[in-house]
Protein backbone atom coordinates (compact mmCIF):
# COMPACT_ATOMS: atom_id res chain seq x y z
CA UNK A 1 0.00 0.00 0.00
CA UNK A 2 2.89 2.34 0.72
CA UNK A 3 5.84 2.67 -1.06
CA UNK A 4 9.14 2.30 0.53
CA UNK A 5 10.49 6.01 -0.36
CA UNK A 6 7.15 6.67 1.50
CA UNK A 7 7.74 5.07 4.42
CA UNK A 8 11.46 6.15 4.11
CA UNK A 9 9.81 9.77 4.34
CA UNK A 10 7.91 8.99 7.44
CA UNK A 11 10.95 7.79 9.40
CA UNK A 12 12.74 11.00 8.50
CA UNK A 13 9.45 12.68 10.26
CA UNK A 14 9.30 10.77 13.30
CA UNK A 15 13.25 11.36 13.67
CA UNK A 16 13.27 15.01 12.93
CA UNK A 17 9.92 15.65 15.20
CA UNK A 18 11.52 13.64 17.85
CA UNK A 19 14.97 15.10 18.13
CA UNK A 20 13.41 18.32 17.58
CA UNK A 21 11.36 17.93 20.75
CA UNK A 22 14.05 16.96 22.65
CA UNK A 23 16.25 19.92 21.88
CA UNK A 24 13.04 22.04 22.55
CA UNK A 25 12.54 20.47 25.85
CA UNK A 26 16.41 21.34 27.10
CA UNK A 27 16.07 24.47 25.67
CA UNK A 28 13.05 25.87 26.86
CA UNK A 29 13.02 24.41 30.64
CA UNK A 30 15.87 26.90 31.39
CA UNK A 31 14.26 29.54 29.94
CA UNK A 32 10.45 29.07 30.64
CA UNK A 33 11.61 28.79 34.66
CA UNK A 34 13.35 32.11 34.18
CA UNK A 35 10.35 33.59 32.46
CA UNK A 36 8.02 32.50 35.30
CA UNK A 37 10.20 33.87 37.95
CA UNK A 38 12.16 36.74 36.91
CA UNK A 39 10.49 40.03 37.99
CA UNK A 40 13.17 41.83 35.39
CA UNK A 41 10.83 45.19 34.09
CA UNK A 42 11.02 44.05 30.44
CA UNK A 43 10.20 40.31 30.68
CA UNK A 44 7.51 40.68 28.49
CA UNK A 45 9.90 41.82 25.67
CA UNK A 46 11.36 38.37 25.67
CA UNK A 47 7.75 36.99 25.70
CA UNK A 48 6.93 38.36 22.47
CA UNK A 49 10.12 37.28 20.87
CA UNK A 50 9.46 33.95 21.80
CA UNK A 51 6.06 34.42 20.54
CA UNK A 52 6.91 35.82 17.19
CA UNK A 53 7.44 32.39 15.26
CA UNK A 54 3.64 32.12 15.22
CA UNK A 55 3.60 35.12 13.45
CA UNK A 56 5.53 34.80 10.15
CA UNK A 57 3.90 32.09 7.76
CA UNK A 58 6.26 28.96 8.11
CA UNK A 59 7.51 29.66 3.86
CA UNK A 60 8.42 33.13 4.87
CA UNK A 61 9.89 31.77 8.02
CA UNK A 62 11.99 29.37 5.86
CA UNK A 63 12.82 31.75 3.13
CA UNK A 64 14.84 33.63 5.90
CA UNK A 65 16.50 30.90 7.15
CA UNK A 66 17.89 29.93 4.01
CA UNK A 67 19.31 33.70 3.43
CA UNK A 68 20.95 33.61 7.13
CA UNK A 69 22.36 29.21 6.44
CA UNK A 70 23.71 30.97 2.86
CA UNK A 71 27.53 30.49 3.19
CA UNK A 72 27.22 34.25 2.27
CA UNK A 73 26.02 35.16 5.40
CA UNK A 74 27.78 35.28 8.62
CA UNK A 75 26.06 31.85 10.52
CA UNK A 76 25.99 30.01 7.03
CA UNK A 77 29.92 30.91 6.86
CA UNK A 78 30.65 30.02 10.25
CA UNK A 79 29.24 26.67 10.01
CA UNK A 80 30.47 25.67 6.38
CA UNK A 81 34.10 26.47 7.92
CA UNK A 82 33.27 24.05 11.10
CA UNK A 83 31.95 21.32 9.56
CA UNK A 84 32.69 22.21 5.11
CA UNK A 85 28.72 21.61 4.80
CA UNK A 86 26.25 24.17 4.01
CA UNK A 87 23.27 24.35 6.82
CA UNK A 88 21.07 24.55 4.02
CA UNK A 89 19.64 20.98 2.72
CA UNK A 90 20.76 18.87 5.76
CA UNK A 91 19.14 16.99 8.29
CA UNK A 92 20.70 19.57 11.34
CA UNK A 93 19.61 22.75 9.12
CA UNK A 94 15.65 21.12 9.36
CA UNK A 95 16.18 20.52 13.22
CA UNK A 96 17.40 24.38 13.44
CA UNK A 97 14.15 25.34 11.67
CA UNK A 98 12.24 22.93 13.52
CA UNK A 99 13.31 24.36 16.98
CA UNK A 100 12.85 28.08 15.85
CA UNK A 101 8.98 26.90 14.30
CA UNK A 102 7.87 25.09 17.22
CA UNK A 103 9.35 27.10 19.93
CA UNK A 104 6.07 28.87 21.23
CA UNK A 105 4.33 25.71 20.98
CA UNK A 106 6.56 23.95 23.97
CA UNK A 107 7.60 27.46 25.81
CA UNK A 108 4.35 28.56 26.43
CA UNK A 109 2.78 25.37 28.23
CA UNK A 110 6.27 24.89 30.66
CA UNK A 111 6.33 28.80 31.64
CA UNK A 112 2.73 28.59 32.16
CA UNK A 113 2.79 25.78 34.54
CA UNK A 114 6.10 26.56 36.27
CA UNK A 115 4.01 30.01 36.48
CA UNK A 116 1.22 27.70 38.31
CA UNK A 117 3.77 25.90 40.45
CA UNK A 118 4.93 29.13 41.89
CA UNK A 119 8.13 29.67 44.29
CA UNK A 120 6.73 28.52 47.20
CA UNK A 121 7.23 24.62 47.12
CA UNK A 122 10.83 25.09 46.11
CA UNK A 123 11.26 27.33 49.38
CA UNK A 124 9.95 24.92 51.28
CA UNK A 125 12.55 22.73 49.65
CA UNK A 126 15.06 25.14 50.26
CA UNK A 127 14.25 25.28 54.87
CA UNK A 128 14.74 21.80 54.56
CA UNK A 129 18.52 22.00 52.64
CA UNK A 130 17.96 21.18 49.18
CA UNK A 131 20.39 23.03 46.61
CA UNK A 132 18.35 25.02 44.20
CA UNK A 133 19.03 22.54 41.21
CA UNK A 134 18.38 19.34 43.59
CA UNK A 135 15.06 21.03 44.72
CA UNK A 136 14.12 22.03 40.66
CA UNK A 137 14.83 18.11 39.82
CA UNK A 138 12.66 16.64 42.41
CA UNK A 139 10.36 19.07 43.47
CA UNK A 140 9.41 21.15 40.18
CA UNK A 141 9.90 18.46 37.58
CA UNK A 142 7.61 15.89 39.24
CA UNK A 143 5.10 18.96 39.77
CA UNK A 144 5.59 19.76 35.88
CA UNK A 145 5.23 16.84 34.43
CA UNK A 146 1.69 17.25 33.16
CA UNK A 147 3.36 20.65 31.69
CA UNK A 148 6.03 19.07 30.28
CA UNK A 149 3.86 16.24 28.63
CA UNK A 150 1.98 18.83 26.92
CA UNK A 151 4.81 20.83 25.79
CA UNK A 152 6.50 17.48 24.35
CA UNK A 153 3.27 16.46 22.46
CA UNK A 154 2.30 19.65 20.84
CA UNK A 155 6.38 20.34 20.11
CA UNK A 156 5.74 17.25 18.32
CA UNK A 157 3.14 17.42 16.93
CA UNK A 158 3.46 20.83 15.41
CA UNK A 159 6.95 19.17 13.80
CA UNK A 160 5.00 16.30 12.43
CA UNK A 161 2.87 18.90 10.52
CA UNK A 162 5.65 21.02 9.20
CA UNK A 163 5.69 21.93 6.11
CA UNK A 164 6.27 25.38 4.67
CA UNK A 165 9.77 25.68 6.35
CA UNK A 166 11.15 22.55 5.17
CA UNK A 167 10.03 23.22 1.81
CA UNK A 168 12.35 26.18 1.50
CA UNK A 169 15.37 25.08 3.34
CA UNK A 170 15.03 21.09 2.72
CA UNK A 171 15.79 20.58 -1.05
CA UNK A 172 13.63 17.10 -1.01
CA UNK A 173 16.88 14.67 -0.44
CA UNK A 174 15.36 11.20 0.01
CA UNK A 175 15.95 9.89 3.95
CA UNK A 176 17.55 13.44 4.53
CA UNK A 177 15.33 16.05 4.08
CA UNK A 178 12.34 14.78 2.15
CA UNK A 179 9.79 14.50 5.36
CA UNK A 180 6.03 12.57 4.72
CA UNK A 181 4.51 16.13 4.28
CA UNK A 182 6.73 17.10 1.25
CA UNK A 183 6.19 13.50 0.28
CA UNK A 184 2.32 13.97 0.54
CA UNK A 185 2.66 17.22 -1.38
CA UNK A 186 4.73 16.13 -4.21
CA UNK A 187 2.24 12.95 -5.06
CA UNK A 188 -0.80 16.21 -4.73
CA UNK A 189 1.28 18.06 -6.85
CA UNK A 190 1.90 15.01 -9.49
CA UNK A 191 -1.99 14.21 -9.59
CA UNK A 192 -1.45 10.75 -7.74
CA UNK A 193 -3.94 11.41 -5.36
CA UNK A 194 -4.32 7.53 -4.14
CA UNK A 195 -0.60 7.68 -3.00
CA UNK A 196 -0.97 10.89 -0.98
CA UNK A 197 -4.35 9.22 0.77
CA UNK A 198 -2.17 6.23 1.73
CA UNK A 199 0.49 8.47 3.14
CA UNK A 200 -2.00 11.03 4.90
CA UNK A 201 -3.31 8.16 6.25
CA UNK A 202 -0.60 6.43 7.97
CA UNK A 203 0.63 10.16 8.89
CA UNK A 204 -2.43 11.09 11.04
CA UNK A 205 -2.73 7.22 12.25
CA UNK A 206 0.65 7.24 13.59
CA UNK A 207 0.04 10.70 15.13
CA UNK A 208 -3.27 9.79 16.49
CA UNK A 209 -1.79 6.85 18.25
CA UNK A 210 1.41 8.78 19.81
CA UNK A 211 -0.92 11.63 21.13
CA UNK A 212 -3.40 8.90 22.69
CA UNK A 213 -0.50 7.66 24.65
CA UNK A 214 1.02 10.81 25.39
CA UNK A 215 -2.42 12.15 26.72
CA UNK A 216 -2.87 8.75 28.33
CA UNK A 217 -0.41 8.99 30.47
CA UNK A 218 -0.86 12.42 31.46
CA UNK A 219 -4.70 11.50 32.70
CA UNK A 220 -3.05 8.95 34.65
CA UNK A 221 -0.82 11.36 36.52
CA UNK A 222 -3.79 13.75 37.17
CA UNK A 223 -5.97 10.72 38.35
CA UNK A 224 -2.83 9.29 40.69
CA UNK A 225 -2.42 12.64 42.39
CA UNK A 226 -6.39 12.40 43.33
CA UNK B 1 -3.39 29.29 27.13
CA UNK B 2 -1.41 31.60 24.24
CA UNK B 3 -1.68 34.72 25.56
CA UNK B 4 -2.40 36.21 29.19
CA UNK B 5 -4.66 39.23 30.08
CA UNK B 6 -2.35 41.72 31.22
CA UNK B 7 -2.81 43.77 34.76
CA UNK B 8 -4.53 46.31 33.33
CA UNK B 9 -7.53 45.34 31.98
CA UNK B 10 -9.41 48.80 30.95
CA UNK B 11 -6.09 49.37 28.83
CA UNK B 12 -6.36 46.33 27.37
CA UNK B 13 -9.99 46.95 26.36
CA UNK B 14 -9.38 49.86 25.09
CA UNK B 15 -6.35 48.96 22.87
CA UNK B 16 -8.30 45.64 21.64
CA UNK B 17 -11.47 48.14 20.78
CA UNK B 18 -9.08 50.77 18.84
CA UNK B 19 -7.19 47.76 16.96
CA UNK B 20 -10.83 46.56 16.41
CA UNK B 21 -11.88 49.67 15.03
CA UNK B 22 -8.81 49.64 12.82
CA UNK B 23 -9.37 46.82 11.32
CA UNK B 24 -13.05 47.60 10.41
CA UNK B 25 -11.74 51.22 9.15
CA UNK B 26 -9.08 49.47 6.71
CA UNK B 27 -11.21 46.48 5.32
CA UNK B 28 -14.52 48.92 4.43
CA UNK B 29 -11.58 51.25 2.45
CA UNK B 30 -10.48 48.06 0.67
CA UNK B 31 -13.92 46.46 -0.04
CA UNK B 32 -14.74 49.74 -1.41
CA UNK B 33 -11.62 49.97 -3.97
CA UNK B 34 -12.05 46.38 -4.84
CA UNK B 35 -15.60 47.21 -5.76
CA UNK B 36 -14.91 50.45 -7.55
CA UNK B 37 -12.39 48.42 -9.77
CA UNK B 38 -14.66 45.65 -10.57
CA UNK B 39 -16.89 48.45 -11.85
CA UNK B 40 -14.64 49.87 -14.16
CA UNK B 41 -13.99 46.34 -15.99
CA UNK B 42 -15.76 45.11 -19.00
CA UNK B 43 -16.40 41.43 -17.65
CA UNK B 44 -13.89 39.92 -15.26
CA UNK B 45 -12.19 36.97 -16.80
CA UNK B 46 -9.75 34.42 -14.17
CA UNK B 47 -6.54 32.95 -15.55
CA UNK B 48 -4.52 30.64 -13.58
CA UNK B 49 -0.93 30.92 -14.78
CA UNK B 50 2.43 28.49 -14.08
CA UNK B 51 4.70 30.18 -11.29
CA UNK B 52 7.35 30.02 -14.23
CA UNK B 53 5.36 32.79 -16.65
CA UNK B 54 4.53 35.30 -13.72
CA UNK B 55 6.21 38.28 -15.69
CA UNK B 56 5.23 37.33 -18.91
CA UNK B 57 1.75 36.80 -18.26
CA UNK B 58 1.88 40.42 -16.90
CA UNK B 59 3.43 42.35 -19.56
CA UNK B 60 0.46 40.67 -22.07
CA UNK B 61 -1.94 41.43 -19.53
CA UNK B 62 -1.16 45.49 -19.63
CA UNK B 63 -0.65 45.16 -23.26
CA UNK B 64 -4.21 43.40 -23.53
CA UNK B 65 -5.71 46.15 -21.14
CA UNK B 66 -4.60 48.62 -23.36
CA UNK B 67 -6.45 48.04 -25.89
CA UNK B 68 -9.44 48.29 -24.29
CA UNK B 69 -10.18 44.93 -22.72
CA UNK B 70 -10.83 43.76 -19.08
CA UNK B 71 -7.93 43.52 -17.08
CA UNK B 72 -6.89 39.59 -16.57
CA UNK B 73 -7.38 38.34 -12.60
CA UNK B 74 -4.59 36.27 -12.72
CA UNK B 75 -4.32 33.61 -9.69
CA UNK B 76 -0.22 32.48 -10.03
CA UNK B 77 1.11 29.09 -8.64
CA UNK B 78 1.92 25.58 -9.73
CA UNK B 79 0.04 23.97 -12.54
CA UNK B 80 -0.39 20.71 -10.15
CA UNK B 81 -2.40 22.79 -7.40
CA UNK B 82 -4.32 24.21 -10.19
CA UNK B 83 -5.43 21.18 -11.97
CA UNK B 84 -6.64 20.18 -8.60
CA UNK B 85 -8.38 23.37 -7.89
CA UNK B 86 -10.44 23.81 -11.11
CA UNK B 87 -11.52 20.19 -10.59
CA UNK B 88 -13.19 21.56 -7.84
CA UNK B 89 -14.83 23.64 -8.67
CA UNK B 90 -12.31 26.86 -9.01
CA UNK B 91 -13.97 29.36 -11.32
CA UNK B 92 -10.89 29.96 -13.88
CA UNK B 93 -11.53 30.77 -17.69
CA UNK B 94 -7.88 29.90 -18.89
CA UNK B 95 -5.33 28.21 -17.68
CA UNK B 96 -1.39 28.19 -18.57
CA UNK B 97 0.02 25.45 -17.43
CA UNK B 98 4.07 25.05 -17.30
CA UNK B 99 3.84 21.60 -19.27
CA UNK B 100 1.18 20.00 -21.93
CA UNK B 101 0.27 16.98 -19.87
CA UNK B 102 -1.67 18.65 -17.47
CA UNK B 103 -3.43 20.63 -19.75
CA UNK B 104 -4.39 17.37 -21.57
CA UNK B 105 -5.41 15.86 -18.61
CA UNK B 106 -8.18 18.56 -18.51
CA UNK B 107 -9.15 18.36 -21.78
CA UNK B 108 -9.19 14.57 -21.65
CA UNK B 109 -11.77 15.46 -18.98
CA UNK B 110 -13.84 17.33 -20.98
CA UNK B 111 -13.34 20.58 -19.01
CA UNK B 112 -11.69 22.69 -22.52
CA UNK B 113 -13.84 24.89 -24.45
CA UNK B 114 -14.11 23.34 -28.04
CA UNK B 115 -10.93 21.27 -27.31
CA UNK B 116 -9.21 24.40 -27.23
CA UNK B 117 -5.66 23.75 -26.07
CA UNK B 118 -1.84 25.39 -27.60
CA UNK B 119 1.22 25.88 -27.10
CA UNK B 120 1.58 29.16 -25.96
CA UNK B 121 5.79 28.94 -24.76
CA UNK B 122 8.36 26.47 -25.40
CA UNK B 123 10.76 27.24 -22.05
CA UNK B 124 14.32 27.09 -22.08
CA UNK B 125 16.93 25.63 -19.81
CA UNK B 126 19.98 27.50 -18.75
CA UNK B 127 22.94 26.04 -16.35
CA UNK B 128 23.03 29.35 -14.21
CA UNK B 129 26.69 29.33 -11.57
CA UNK B 130 26.26 33.12 -10.34
CA UNK B 131 29.91 34.73 -9.43
CA UNK B 132 31.89 32.40 -11.99
CA UNK B 133 32.45 33.36 -15.69
CA UNK B 134 31.29 30.55 -17.76
CA UNK B 135 32.40 32.41 -21.29
CA UNK B 136 33.45 30.55 -23.92
CA UNK B 137 32.81 27.36 -22.04
CA UNK B 138 30.36 24.48 -23.42
CA UNK B 139 27.71 22.83 -20.60
CA UNK B 140 29.89 19.50 -21.42
CA UNK B 141 33.31 21.72 -19.71
CA UNK B 142 31.99 22.70 -16.63
CA UNK B 143 29.52 19.23 -15.61
CA UNK B 144 31.87 16.36 -16.92
CA UNK B 145 31.38 12.39 -15.16
CA UNK B 146 35.15 12.76 -14.15
CA UNK B 147 34.60 16.26 -13.01
CA UNK B 148 32.13 15.81 -9.98
CA UNK B 149 32.70 18.84 -8.70
CA UNK B 150 31.54 21.65 -10.47
CA UNK B 151 34.68 23.19 -12.04
CA UNK B 152 36.55 26.17 -9.79
CA UNK B 153 34.94 24.94 -6.74
CA UNK B 154 37.10 22.03 -6.80
CA UNK B 155 38.78 21.62 -3.28
CA UNK B 156 40.38 18.21 -3.62
CA UNK B 157 43.52 18.67 -2.11
CA UNK B 158 42.96 21.59 -0.08
CA UNK B 159 42.28 21.13 3.67
CA UNK B 160 38.38 22.17 3.50
CA UNK B 161 36.14 19.70 1.44
CA UNK B 162 33.07 21.34 0.52
CA UNK B 163 30.49 19.43 -0.90
CA UNK B 164 29.23 20.97 -4.16
CA UNK B 165 25.50 21.83 -4.42
CA UNK B 166 23.72 21.48 -7.53
CA UNK B 167 20.19 22.66 -7.45
CA UNK B 168 17.42 21.73 -10.15
CA UNK B 169 13.72 21.67 -9.76
CA UNK B 170 11.98 18.67 -8.72
CA UNK B 171 11.50 16.16 -11.96
CA UNK B 172 8.47 14.58 -10.59
CA UNK B 173 6.71 18.12 -10.33
CA UNK B 174 8.24 20.67 -13.16
CA UNK B 175 9.16 20.47 -16.17
CA UNK B 176 12.07 22.18 -15.90
CA UNK B 177 13.18 19.73 -13.09
CA UNK B 178 12.26 16.91 -15.67
CA UNK B 179 14.49 18.98 -18.66
CA UNK B 180 17.29 19.08 -16.06
CA UNK B 181 17.20 15.14 -15.36
CA UNK B 182 17.53 14.58 -19.16
CA UNK B 183 20.27 16.83 -19.73
CA UNK B 184 22.53 14.98 -16.80
CA UNK B 185 21.40 11.90 -18.19
CA UNK B 186 22.03 13.12 -21.82
CA UNK B 187 26.07 14.03 -20.39
CA UNK B 188 26.34 10.19 -18.61
CA UNK B 189 26.14 12.05 -15.18
CA UNK B 190 25.74 9.84 -12.55
CA UNK B 191 23.88 10.91 -9.14
CA UNK B 192 26.69 10.36 -6.99
CA UNK B 193 27.55 11.46 -3.33
CA UNK B 194 30.09 13.79 -3.81
CA UNK B 195 27.47 15.64 -5.34
CA UNK B 196 24.49 16.94 -3.81
CA UNK B 197 21.41 17.47 -5.58
CA UNK B 198 19.17 19.44 -3.88
CA UNK B 199 15.25 20.07 -5.81
CA UNK B 200 13.36 22.76 -5.77
CA UNK B 201 9.49 22.55 -5.62
CA UNK B 202 9.32 24.53 -8.80
CA UNK B 203 11.65 26.55 -10.84
CA UNK B 204 11.34 29.83 -8.73
CA UNK B 205 12.20 27.68 -5.87
CA UNK B 206 15.07 26.46 -7.48
CA UNK B 207 16.29 29.89 -8.61
CA UNK B 208 16.30 31.11 -4.91
CA UNK B 209 18.46 28.29 -3.50
CA UNK B 210 20.89 29.59 -6.03
CA UNK B 211 20.17 33.07 -5.92
CA UNK B 212 20.83 32.92 -1.90
CA UNK B 213 24.52 31.52 -2.02
CA UNK B 214 23.06 28.04 -0.20
CA UNK B 215 23.40 25.98 -4.07
CA UNK B 216 26.44 26.69 -6.06
CA UNK B 217 24.91 26.34 -9.69
CA UNK B 218 20.95 25.26 -10.93
CA UNK B 219 19.24 24.44 -14.02
CA UNK B 220 16.91 27.43 -14.27
CA UNK B 221 14.62 28.74 -16.73
CA UNK B 222 16.28 30.63 -19.07
CA UNK B 223 13.10 33.30 -18.69
CA UNK B 224 14.73 33.68 -14.87
CA UNK B 225 17.84 35.05 -15.85
CA UNK B 226 17.33 37.50 -18.29
CA UNK B 227 18.49 40.53 -16.18
CA UNK B 228 21.46 38.90 -15.25
CA UNK B 229 25.08 39.12 -16.66
CA UNK B 230 25.21 36.57 -19.66
CA UNK B 231 28.35 35.08 -18.33
CA UNK B 232 27.03 33.94 -15.42
CA UNK B 233 24.73 31.26 -17.30
CA UNK B 234 24.73 28.73 -20.62
CA UNK B 235 21.75 27.90 -22.48
CA UNK B 236 21.38 24.16 -22.25
CA UNK B 237 21.54 23.07 -26.08
CA UNK B 238 17.82 21.79 -26.93
CA UNK B 239 19.64 18.75 -28.01
CA UNK B 240 19.98 17.40 -24.46
CA UNK B 241 16.67 17.39 -23.28
CA UNK B 242 12.81 16.88 -24.72
CA UNK B 243 10.99 20.43 -25.15
CA UNK B 244 9.37 21.92 -21.99
CA UNK B 245 6.44 22.83 -24.14
CA UNK B 246 3.82 24.51 -22.00
CA UNK B 247 0.28 24.60 -23.71
CA UNK B 248 -2.90 26.45 -22.27
CA UNK B 249 -6.48 25.30 -22.08
CA UNK B 250 -9.47 27.53 -22.65
CA UNK B 251 -12.22 26.78 -19.82
CA UNK B 252 -15.25 29.00 -20.41
CA UNK B 253 -16.69 30.41 -23.25
CA UNK B 254 -16.41 34.34 -22.02
CA UNK B 255 -16.15 36.70 -25.05
CA UNK B 256 -12.78 38.30 -22.86
CA UNK B 257 -11.33 34.78 -22.01
CA UNK B 258 -11.63 33.82 -25.59
CA UNK B 259 -10.14 37.26 -26.95
CA UNK B 260 -7.32 36.97 -24.10
CA UNK B 261 -6.84 33.68 -25.72
CA UNK B 262 -6.37 35.00 -29.11
CA UNK B 263 -4.41 37.46 -28.06
CA UNK B 264 -1.78 35.24 -26.60
CA UNK B 265 -1.09 33.65 -29.61
CA UNK B 266 -1.01 36.63 -31.57
CA UNK B 267 1.58 37.99 -33.44
CA UNK B 268 2.19 40.67 -30.53
CA UNK B 269 1.63 38.10 -27.74
CA UNK B 270 4.00 35.64 -29.39
CA UNK B 271 6.89 38.65 -30.05
CA UNK B 272 6.20 38.86 -26.00
CA UNK B 273 6.60 35.79 -24.85
CA UNK B 274 9.89 35.83 -26.67
CA UNK B 275 11.22 38.93 -25.31
CA UNK B 276 10.98 37.25 -21.66
CA UNK B 277 13.00 34.05 -22.77
CA UNK B 278 11.22 31.73 -24.40
CA UNK B 279 11.52 29.70 -28.03
CA UNK B 280 7.43 30.20 -29.72
CA UNK B 281 6.41 27.41 -32.14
Amino acid sequence: MIAHADLIALATTLKLASISTLVLLLLCTPVAWWLANTRWRYKHIIEAIVALPLVLPPTVLGFYLLLWFSPQSAVGSFYQQLTGSTLAFSFTGLVIGSVIYSLPFVLQPLQNTFSAIGRRPLEAAATLGASPLDSFFSVVVPLAKPGFITASALGFAHTLGEFGVVLMIGGNIPGETRVASIAIYDHVESLQYANAHSLALVLLGVSFLLLVFVYANNRSVLVSKA
Amino acid sequence: MLFKLTKQPRLFTLLSAGLACTFAFLSAVFTDAMAQQSEQSVEPITVAVASNFIRPAKALASEFEGAGNTSPVFIFGSTGKHVAQIEQGLAVDILLAADKARPQYLADKGQAINDQRHTYAVGRLVFWSPGRSLTGKSLGDVLTPENVLIEGTSVEGSAKKTASVLAMANPRLAPYGLAAQQVLTSLGIEQTHRRKYVMGENIAQTFQFVASGNAEAGFVAASQVQELPADEYLLVPQQFHNAIEQQMVLLTNKKQAKAFYQFILSPKGMEIIRKHGYDTR
